[in-house]
């Protein structure tokens, strides 16, 4: 059979296996804050399809941190505008049993502008979760950065903080902590407007928030898939698999 | 050793009767000294003629009374001497077979010198015994060089000087007396070579005697091509490129061109010319070539002869490589980031055996467009780097839904169907651009999928998208790709407690040899369950086939419960030590004790044998044979292919532990190999090894005489370099040992009446002149 033909084969008009092999995002569901930035996250994920070969799942699931089906979603979003109260201990457990299996756990500040209770509960229950293993200042470098985009900086609705900071995990970021409100950039009003202002930016500020949330999306799927691709014209040439072809049956002289 | 002794020999000899301290004799010696001294002094003002008089008769009476006080006499003493030992040490390497100057064989004319040399032999018996020796790789006694052939395969002199240094203490050697070609292949040629004599110098320091040598010749070099040299590394890793490199001499000869050949088995991998040129006679060669499989194989270097050379042995040489594998680079292509992809890269990449290549298709022509290229870290999918210049140098591939048809890969297809054939490995998982819904029906990428595909009218008929548990098939509980546990029953627990999975890619059927290791529980797919992994291959290659994308299931899901992600890594693990035919998974094996033995020892083959459970397979009945690779004339034709012969075979069956042991004697040099049948559940299968058996004709080598080895060993030991037939009477030897005095009488000079009158006489003498002529 031609090749040609088989380029005219139509593909099937199912577009995954099946709901759960598209990527998406579960929203915590801790103090309210899974509600505090509504469509932000389907508004992430629908650009993330639109944008990029990703499928997405577009609507997030809302998950208490004790729930068993967090082992659902390998990216887990947790949004706060405020203090929250200290997680049960099985909550506790369970996050960092999910953090070491695998998962992706975004951290996003949506608290109004000199709010730090937030901050403060986030670092107290992460310290919990994850003794040992506190927040630090991700950089510059960071795959975060260019994993689909390249960006300078941690951007998002405000401008709280020029970095993200993170938890590693073996080697990978496991825990990824924004104070911009990265998701308060992304909501939609039914009427399809923007749900709430930029602060300092305006479109262009809405627009590379949008991407650094892209590059999370890409971060959480293909981890330092970017950062080895520096290495690959090393790694190729690592191995000297061929010669000069020598002909059998031609004489060298 | 014993000495032998002759007793009842006079000695007479002149000695010292006092016994004087050394601290005496020093102190009397500085007082004649100062007593001259002091004479000359004093008689300084006299005319010369009285002075010389003066100062002569106070030098006579100093004399006198030394000689008084030393007593010098003479001794005679009837004693019994040992006869310390001659050794003559004469080479029998196969190079001494060789022309010498004037006959047939080099050791024919050492042994006519050493017969003229009979006289000198009666002369010296009474005080030197003759030990003969043979030296090749190492010194052996025997009656006389009529004794010896030239059959030894190596030449060492310093190794043979080293043992009869220990055979003898220092004092009961007069000398050791060289016959050779001076032909060394071992450290006295290499020391020379290079320069450096210090071992020289050690080995025959310690004989405590001379080392006289007599050089054979010929100074003319014989008419010889010669492999002298090979240089390669045992071990080499696969797809990475080898060198062999060669020094070959051409000696005696005129111009002459010669074909240069180097097999791996009966295969040709590289044929050169040899263009010989007078007054040149080293001509290096360098191979290089990539080995494609894993283990051992046997190479033959050969190059043709010269017309008329004697010695053929030497133009070829066989050695055993066995290629391993370094790391497993493995090529991860994937068509969507997905959570599939995400679990399957990071267990890759922590692999610490594995290289992981990943190409990840972020972007298709669909998506939007709103960066410049500029504020994007994509670069573009290079396929023809991936599937055309390097397709070669990956172990293995990952199809991670991926769509070909996208990418312009058409061109590339075939490439990969003949990677696998030739040995790669491949693994396609499931998606909705793999299998029939990623279109690859009837293309070459299906010639080798395990699984059969149509092209599908609806996804319905591609995709199941339901919740499953797969079940273990009967295939799938021996298989080790799909072992958990070596136990049975626990095996299938394990695989019934891992996560459901969700989605599946449908497929007509699997491939004829294909096995099914996982299958749907409930799902059929033309009568039988639908498969969930299959395992297959195509040629050389192995092939498995993941028809889901949520094996991530396993890891990530798996921890919910408080498990962990061991199952899922143990299942991938074990398939790409199924991909890479690791040997610890393979049905049989074969194994020859030695890569290398020499002419004559015994080789002990063990066969492992595994049940379809892997289990060691008790009462097997197995067959081994040996081959042996035969050249049909002796490296004179390399042009020839060498033919396979059957040199031995025997059937058995395994013991308790599915194990074989057999012994046997290979009855000659050349490339062998040692081949077991037989069959596991119903399927025959075989396994191969390799070995070399070789005279190793090191010693044919380097076959040129060489004089300057012996002139080393010469000089070093304070000994004669000598041409072959010079004679023994002057050459320099420790005298032999006195053992035991009989008798002794001494005859002191000093007593007699003349002394005395002296001792009075001079010095009255002096007093009278020094008066004479007014000095006090």
């Amino acid at each position: 059979m031609g090749m040609a033909a088989l380029l005219g084969a139509v593909r099937p008009a199912h577009a995954t296996i099946s709901p759960e092999t598209r990527v998406g995002a579960a929203l915590l569901d801790i103090g309210g804050g899974a509600t505090a930035r509504p469509s932000a996250v389907e508004q992430l994920l629908w650009e993330t399809s639109k944008r990029t070969s990703i499928q997405v799942r577009e609507r997030p699931a809302v998950l208490s941190p004790a729930s068993p089906g967090l082992f659902e979603w390998p990216l887990l979003v947790w949004i706060g505008v405020g203090e929250v109260p200290p997680l049960e201990p099985a909550a506790v457990t369970l996050l960092g049993r999910w953090v070491r299996a695998g998962g992706l756990l975004f951290i996003d500040d949506a608290s109004p502008a000199g709010g730090e209770g937030f901050d403060a509960s986030v670092r107290r229950e992460l310290a919990r979760a994850l003794p040992g293993r506190p927040l630090k200042r991700l950089s510059g470098d960071h795959t975060l950065f260019r994993s689909f985009y390249l960006l300078e900086k941690a951007y998002g609705r405000i401008e709280r903080a020029p970095a993200l900071e993170g938890i590693d995990h073996g080697e990978r970021t496991a825990v990824v902590y924004s104070r911009n409100d990265l998701l308060g950039a992304f909501g939609r009003d039914p009427g399809g407007g923007w749900r709430l202002p930029v602060e300092s930016g305006g479109d262009r500020q809405r627009e590379m928030a949008l991407r650094m949330g892209i590059n999370l999306v890409m971060y959480a799927t293909c981890l330092d898939y970017k950062r080895d691709q520096v290495h690959v014209t090393e790694i190729l040439r690592r191995r000297r698999w061929t010669v000069e072809p020598i002909d059998p049956n031609d004489d060298e002289r | 050793m014993d000495d032998a002794a002759a007793t009842g020999t006079e000695i007479t000899r002149w000695v010292l009767l006092s016994d004087w301290s050394p601290g005496t004799l020093g102190l009397v010696v500085t007082l004649c000294i100062a007593v001259v001294a002091l004479a000359a002094w004093n008689v300084r003002a006299l005319s010369r003629p009285r002075r010389a008089a003066l100062l002569a008769l106070r030098v006579l009476t100093v004399l006198v009374l030394l000689a008084l006080f030393l007593q010098p006499g003479r001794r005679t003493e009837n004693v019994s001497r040992v006869r310390n030992h001659v050794v003559v040490l004469v080479d029998d390497s196969r190079s001494m077979g060789l022309p010498g100057e004037r006959s047939a064989s080099r050791l024919e004319e050492a042994r006519a010198a050493i017969e003229a040399q009979g006289g000198t032999r009666s002369a010296w018996a009474s005080d030197h015994i003759f030990d003969f020796y043979g030296v090749s790789e190492r010194a052996r006694p025997v009656q006389g060089p009529d004794e010896l052939k030239p059959e030894g395969d190596a030449s060492r002199l310093l190794v043979g000087l080293s043992e009869i240094g220990q055979r003898y203490n220092s004092e009961a050697l007069a000398a050791v007396l060289v016959y050779s070609d001076g032909a060394d292949n071992g450290a006295l040629g290499s020391a020379v070579t290079r320069g450096e004599l210090g071992a020289v110098r050690d080995v025959v320091g310690r004989l405590g005697a001379p080392v006289h040598t007599f050089f054979t010749g010929p100074d003319a070099p014989p008419r010889d091509v010669a492999i002298t040299q090979v240089r390669y590394d045992e071990f080499a890793f696969v797809h990475n490129a080898v060198s062999i490199e060669a020094e070959i001499t051409v000696t005696g000869g005129d111009a002459a061109t010669l074909p240069v050949t180097l097999r791996r088995d009966d295969v040709v991998l590289a044929r050169r010319v040899l263009e010989a040129r007078r007054g040149e006679t080293t001509y290096p060669f360098v191979f290089e070539f990539v080995p494609d499989k894993t283990g051992k194989a046997v190479f033959t270097l050969e190059v043709g002869g010269l017309p008329d050379e004697r010695i053929t042995d030497n133009n070829r040489r066989q050695f055993v490589v066995r290629v391993i594998r370094d790391k497993i680079r493995a090529l991860q292509v994937v068509g969507r980031p997905s959570w599939d992809e995400r679990f399957l890269r990071q267990l890759l990449k922590r692999n610490p055996n594995v290289d992981l290549i990943s190409f990840f298709i972020l972007r298709t022509a669909e998506s939007l467009t709103l960066a410049s290229q500029e504020e994007l870290s994509l670069i573009p999918f290079p396929t023809d780097e991936l599937f055309r210049q390097q397709l070669g140098s990956f172990d293995v591939i990952f199809f991670q839904n991926f769509d070909w048809s996208a990418y312009d890969m058409e061109p590339y297809l075939e490439g990969i169907l003949e990677f696998v054939r030739r040995g790669g490995g491949f693994v396609m998982t499931g998606g909705d651009r793999s299998f029939a819904s990623g279109l690859y029906a009837n293309t070459p990428i299906a010639q080798f999928l395990p699984v059969q595909l149509r092209t599908p009218a609806s996804a319905a008929e591609a995709l199941d998208t339901g919740d499953f548990r797969p079940r273990l098939t009967e295939a799938g509980r021996n298989h080790p790709i799909t072992r958990l546990s070596l136990a049975r029953d626990e095996n299938e627990a394990l695989w019934a407690g891992l996560p459901p999975l969700r989605g599946l890619n449908l497929v007509s059927g699997v491939t004829q040899g294909s096995a099914v290791l996982l299958e749907h529980p409930d799902l059929k797919r033309g009568g039988a369950p639908a498969p969930v992994v299959v395992a297959g291959g195509l040629g050389s290659g192995r092939v498995l086939a993941v028809l889901t994308d949520s094996s991530w299931h396993w890891d990530f899901k798996a921890a919910a419960d408080g498990g962990d992600n061991r199952h899922y890594y143990r299942f991938y693990g074990n398939a790409m030590r199924w991909l890479m035919k690791d040997p610890a998974l393979e049905p049989v094996r074969v194994e020859a004790d030695r890569d290398r033995y020499p002419l004559g020892a015994e080789a002990t083959f063990q066969v492992r044998v595994l049940g379809t459970d892997y289990q060691p397979a008790k009462g097997a009945r197995v067959r081994l044979e040996v081959t042996r690779q035969v050249f049909a004339t002796a490296g004179t034709a390399p042009e020839a292919q060498p033919v396979s012969e059957q040199a031995f075979e025997v059937t058995d069956e395994t013991n308790e532990q599915g194990e074989l042991v057999v012994r046997w004697r290979p009855p000659g040099d050349g490339g062998y190999a040692v081949k077991v049948f037989t069959s596991v559940g119903g399927v025959d299968v075989r396994d191969e090894d390799v070995f070399v058996v070789s005279a190793d004709p090191v010693e044919l080598r380097q076959i040129e005489a060489r004089r300057d080895t012996l002139e080393a060993l010469s000089a070093q030991s304070g000994g004669r370099f000598n041409a072959l037939g010079a004679g023994w009477d002057a050459l320099e030897r420790n005298a032999p040992r006195v053992s035991r005095v009989h008798r002794r009488s001494d005859d002191p000079l000093w007593a007699g009446a003349p002394w005395l009158v002296l001792a009075v006489l001079l010095p009255t003498l002096e007093w009278l002149l020094r008066r004479r002529w007014g000095l006090a």
